[in-house]
């Protein structure tokens, strides 16, 4: 069963799909519907941005068991999910927002605004059956297999998964987190760790490779932002200067290249900007996997 | 008939003024802490969320735009930063908060110049740093379990070398 009590309790501020691949496995267990699937990831991306899934009717917190039953009568093409955040269910207070999923087509369309207020501002966004579903089915396989170095099919699909989670958190998300402290009194999200993924990912993109590494250790969602193999095949090709080199797993790459290059020199060094060498010119030769 | 060509004149020179007064049309931004701040249609040229709403509009009364996310202080740092055409020296002298502040004002009203230059300034001022560095500056909460913090510190060894003092 899935347990989210730990996420409603501790507020995880991570935008690492924990909870996600949880809630994932259970779905492709139960063998749920395209629609359902896209339904519960958009909802435990929603928990890890600090909401809690309350009842329509009573306003207390629930779970997401129902939407794991697969009876015929569960809903097909339509649901509306509402949420709020543990400091309003604690001050007693009423405000929340609302989700509304509908199958359009090919798509899911998700629109998301405050529950009490029906002039307030609507966030939208739209899925994709076709591109989204698959890699989310792989999802809860794909990361017990990890480490697979050629697994191409895993680095495509991970990179979907990756544009899912960031579209929910930045598009709907964090819209309505930010109405929902306006309407109910709340400070605004505070701190820089919740602002845009965008901005984020722009900011690791910007630092050497190295770095990237440290800023990965800091905490869950940064070191999450910082496994995109793509931006790993920017920092190796920056600070290595080589030509196109595909189906390897950069951030791997990027530390042997590293280490070789270190052990070579004999001592401890720092590549600062300019100093470059093409030591992964080896690897071609000769690949260390 | 020298007294009508007068008259006319004068309405000439007030339609020519009324034109000009249009070009140079005002545009005024309502900071959070509810300071009014009058700026050139031109400043604003780079903002392109303010830009998308004016073109959207297109009014001819001066327009009022509310920044519900910008302090007076930070909106007159971003001014000082556009005059001085984004000089590096500037942006050194900004407190970590302003640059942070800054940043996200950038990407809220999609300064690309301004959103260029201090993400780049931020990823300067983490490099070389620690990890408890780099949690500070971003009030960053530690959320790893002691094993996986020890694990995270084993795959990264080699990234570790070498930081600067904090």
């Amino acid at each position: 069963m899935v347990d989210e009590s730990d996420e409603a309790v501790m507020g995880s501020t991570s935008s690492e799909p924990f909870s996600m691949r949880r809630v994932l496995k259970e779905a492709v267990g139960n063998n749920v519907s395209d629609f359902k699937l896209l339904v519960l990831t958009v909802h435990s991306v929603v928990l890890e941005s600090e909401f809690v899934r309350i009842d329509k009717d009573s306003g207390m917190a629930v779970s997401c068991f129902d939407l794991l039953d697969d009876s015929p009568s569960a809903f097909t093409s339509m649901i509306s999910l509402r949420y709020t955040l543990p400091e309003i269910l604690v001050n007693g207070a009423s405000h929340s927002v609302n989700l509304k999923f509908q199958t359009l087509g090919h798509f899911v369309s998700v629109c998301g605004s405050l529950s009490d207020d029906t002039g307030s501002r609507l966030h939208y966004i739209c899925l994709d059956r076709r591109k989204y579903v698959r890699p989310l089915e792989l999802m809860p396989a794909n990361s017990e297999s990890k480490g697979n170095v050629n697994d191409e099919e895993e680095i495509i699909f991970g990179k979907e998964v990756f544009e899912i989670c960031k579209m929910v958190k930045d598009r709907l998300a964090l819209p309505v987190l930010i109405d929902l402290c306006e309407k109910a009194g709340l400070d605004p999200p505070p701190c820089f760790m919740r602002l845009q993924m965008e901005l984020k990912l722009l900011i690791l993109e910007l630092l050497p490779g190295v770095d990237l590494a440290k800023v990965a250790s800091t905490c869950s969602e940064l070191r999450y932002l910082s496994t995109s193999n793509e931006l790993w095949k920017k920092k190796y090709l920056e600070e290595f200067e080589q030509g196109e080199t595909t189906g390897w797993l950069f951030k791997d790459l990027f530390a042997l290249s590293w280490k070789l290059k270190k052990m070579l020199k004999g001592v401890p060094f720092r590549i600062r900007s300019g100093t470059r060498s093409g030591i992964a010119g080896l690897f071609l030769l000769n690949p260390p996997f | 008939m020298g007294e009508r060509g007068e008259e006319w004149e004068a309405v000439m020179l007030r339609k020519a003024e009324e034109e000009e007064s249009k070009a140079v049309k005002k545009v005024k931004l309502v900071t959070s802490d509810g300071v009014t701040m009058e700026v050139e249609i031109s400043t604003v040229k780079e903002m392109e969320t303010i830009q998308a709403f004016m073109n959207a509009t297109d009014t001819d009364n001066s327009i009022i735009f509310p920044l519900p996310k910008v302090s007076s202080h930070i909106l007159s740092r971003i001014m000082e930063l556009m005059s001085g055409e984004y000089d590096q020296e500037l942006v050194k002298r900004l407190s970590h908060e302003e640059l942070k502040e800054i940043c996200m004002v950038a990407n809220y009203l999609n300064m690309k110049t301004l959103l260029h230059l201090t993400a780049s300034a931020i990823a300067n001022l983490i490099q070389n740093k620690s990890v408890e560095f780099v949690r500070h500056f971003f009030n960053i909460i530690n959320d790893f379990t002691p094993e996986e913090e020890v694990q995270l510190r084993k795959t990264h060894e080699w990234a570790f070398e070498g930081v600067d003092e904090d």
